[in-house]
């Protein structure tokens, strides 16, 4: 089973711990959802799953698929089935979405460089029709402009275009586990819907496991959660199912984390813990 | 005299003296035109001071052991069939062509050119020497006019290249006519050789052509010098395409001024590819003497191992409402270095100019170092221009974001240098050049 295990992780960044002892298990065709304040230390998470160097692994272990996720190079961890939908994706100018998104496909398949080999039995890269048919597909899902695959990778993107191919790159490329950072920040209500729904379709039809990281609730009325995580100040400090999620739009973050007899940090207002802020 | 052009076939391997250019002028079988020109620039050559690190802009060139004393006066076309072998794996040799040419070392293999059927009347597509006799009109109309002899230690090789000459090409196009395959001139420095290398263009008014030059060599491990005069004259309103590649095996030097003028709105896309040789001083100017022309130069670099490569680009505009725009893009692996010295100028008149220069350059690891100095000197007022110029390093962002879509930090780095050239390439106006330049880079991106 291509389950992510997280124990006792702690990560700093420049010298400072900025998670402190995380503990969670996403299982294929899970869907966990972790809110949190910003600071609370969502994205340092992200990050350091998907091993990012800037981010420094102190103590604790992460498993994936039965093996040491930490001692993984990135590209290791991805070609094993980790992905990151990225809050922030990163331009790549020069570079057009249709190769990037192929070349990630054949790097998936084991495939070296162009492909070239004499060995009979080595990766073979994606035939052109079966690529174009995949591609299609996904495009329609998730629907995806035809002009935006021509342009060159997040280069000039809208913030709602490049979560959306964030997510054309997910359903191409298959993951056990993604994990979603704010994948919702920056899409209006009708593009988050369809966004959701993508997500929602890979979980149901090819039982992918999902973490989506989220600051605010509204996603979670297309995508519903079994697992509802809070983060505050690098730990995790209550979980519970969907109805936590709901808890927290009705009542705001302090009076739930005070029923779970956890106050909460004075540096956050009120208003920054209120879940239906939007 | 004789009254056709000779070919020259035995090497004179002593230095450049008035004997060794009146034995060459002989067995040249120059015209009066052309002995008078040799002569002049012979002494011109005596007179410039070698250029040292002192001077300008010879600051950053690796002059020592240059010795330009003990370079022979000129070597003859040798090893031929390893020569045209080698150009069969050039940058640009798929391409259809209306014409093509190979030099060797310093002589034009006459027997080598070849020309179009269909060529339309009045197209010249010579050597040098046989222009001179066939043509002398045309030929001596233009030849020196672009890139002329001077005492200047900046022309100290293009008057040694002019007191050497014996080989080249001439294209010539006359009046409102249009040659659409490009021209093509391979020029190879084989083992033991020396290349000078003479090409001079001119499109008449409303004419439109293509030429290409690519400088390769036979022997990888042959540290020849190579010299080079490029004169192009694009006429008012003509259209000229000018791609040159220098591909030498890494030892090579080579040194080369490449001049333009553009005429009366005249449009010239100029692209320059540098990938070999040890240290490569080229200069290339665009002199905008006509109002309203138009030019685009591209260039494109990508060194490794202890390679230098040192352009100096010049942008004169000398007449109104002229149009420049300059984009070097390079790439700089192990500890190679790059020099990039533009300068755009405006003179006094010139108003209504417009010119742009950029240099970018990404540089993957920590010995490899880039010069970027871009400078303008304007003295008109009512002009745009602007210049710009960048040093990065491979982004680690955008690393990490290739990577953790499964693709290795190796592939990464070859992605992201790929977009980097992105832009360039598609700068490249003559298309079946620009595939296989692409081609050709990417292949070396995996070698």
């Amino acid at each position: 089973m291509a389950d992510l295990i997280i124990k006792n992780l702690h990560v700093s960044v420049e010298g400072t711990e900025i998670l402190s002892g995380i503990d969670l298990t996403v299982r294929k065709g899970e869907i966990h959802a972790l809110m949190g304040p910003n600071g609370s230390g969502k994205s340092t998470l992200s990050y350091a799953l998907m091993g990012h160097p800037s981010y420094e692994i102190t103590q604790g272990s992460v498993e994936f698929d039965g093996q040491d996720l930490l001692e993984m190079s990135v590209d290791e961890r991805a070609r094993l089935g980790l992905f990151l939908a990225f809050q922030y994706p990163q331009a790549v100018p020069g570079v057009s979405v249709t190769n990037f998104l192929r070349m990630a496909i054949n790097a998936h398949r084991g495939v070296r460089g162009d492909g070239r080999n004499d060995d009979p039995d080595a990766p073979k890269p994606i035939k052109i029709p079966e690529f174009r048919k995949v591609l299609e597909e996904a495009m329609e899902l998730l629907k995806v402009d035809r002009d935006l695959i021509r342009r060159y990778l997040n280069d000039g993107f809208s913030g709602g275009e490049k979560k959306r191919v964030e997510i054309l790159q997910m359903a191409l490329l298959n993951p056990a586990i993604a994990i979603l950072d704010e994948t919702d920040s920056g899409l209006d209500i009708d593009a988050l819907r369809i966004v959701a729904e993508g997500v929602q379709k890979l979980v149901t039809e090819r039982g992918m496991g999902a973490l989506v990281i989220t600051h605010y609730q509204r996603i979670l009325n297309y995508i519903e959660p079994e697992f509802v995580h809070i983060l505050v100040d690098g730990k995790i400090v209550a979980s519970g199912g969907f109805d936590l999620a709901k808890r927290l739009e009705l009542e705001g973050y302090a009076p739930v984390l005070e029923s779970f007899g956890i106050e909460a940090p004075a540096r956050v207002g009120a208003g920054e813990l209120a879940g239906t802020k939007a | 005299m004789t009254a056709t052009a000779g070919t020259v076939t035995e090497t004179i391997s002593a230095p450049l003296s008035s004997a060794t250019v009146a034995q060459l002028s002989e067995a040249a079988g120059d015209t009066a035109f052309l002995a008078q020109r040799r002569t002049e620039a012979h002494a011109a050559f005596e007179r410039a001071p070698m250029p040292t690190r002192r001077d300008e802009h010879w600051r950053f060139t690796k002059l020592r052991g240059v010795e330009l004393s003990e370079l022979p006066t000129v070597v003859a076309a040798t090893d031929i069939e390893a020569a045209r072998e080698r150009t069969a794996t050039s940058l640009t040799s798929a391409v259809d062509l209306a014409g093509e040419l190979l030099h060797v070392n310093g002589v034009t293999v006459e027997e080598s050119i070849t020309r179009a059927a269909d060529l339309p009347d009045g197209v010249v597509f010579s050597s040098i020497a046989q222009a001179a006799h066939d043509h002398p009109e045309l030929f001596e109309a233009h030849f020196g006019t672009v890139v002329p002899t001077t005492d200047s230690l900046d022309d100290k090789f293009v008057d040694l290249n002019t007191a050497s000459l014996a080989g080249g090409v001439f294209l010539y196009v006359p009046r409102n006519t249009t040659v659409e395959l490009p021209f093509r001139a391979d020029v190879v420095l084989t083992s033991g050789g020396a290349v000078n290398w003479r090409a001079l263009i001119v499109l008449e008014e409303g004419a439109q052509a293509t030429f290409v030059e690519e400088f390769l060599s036979t022997d990888a491990d042959y540290a020849g010098l190579s010299n080079a005069v490029v004169e192009l004259v694009a006429g008012a309103n003509s259209r000229l395409h000018y791609v040159t590649a220098q591909d030498y095996a890494v030892p090579v030097r080579h040194f080369a001024t490449h001049r333009v003028h553009a005429h009366r709105d005249a449009t010239v896309d100029w692209s320059a590819v540098g990938l070999g040789a040890s240290m490569g001083k080229t200069r290339m100017e665009t002199h905008l003497v006509g109002a309203g022309s138009h030019v685009k130069l591209t260039g494109l670099y990508f060194v490794n191992g202890t390679q230098q490569m040192d352009y100096d680009t010049y942008q004169l505009h000398a007449a109104p409402n002229a149009y420049s725009d300059l984009l070097f893009r390079g790439v700089l692996d192990d500890k190679a270095h790059s020099v990039w010295r533009g300068m755009i100028a405006v003179a006094p008149g010139a108003q209504g100019t417009d010119a742009f220069q950029k240099n970018s350059n990404l540089i993957l690891t920590p010995g490899a170092h880039a010069d970027s100095i871009p400078g303008l000197k304007i003295e008109a007022n009512d002009v745009r221009c602007t210049h710009a110029a960048t040093i990065t390093k491979v982004d680690p962002e955008q690393l990490f974001y290739l990577q953790a879509r499964g693709i290795t930090r190796e592939e990464a780095v070859k992605e992201i240098i790929r977009g980097f050239f992105t832009d360039v390439l598609d700068r490249i106006e003559v298309e079946q050049v620009r595939d296989q330049v692409r081609v050709a880079i990417w292949d070396r991106l995996d070698a």
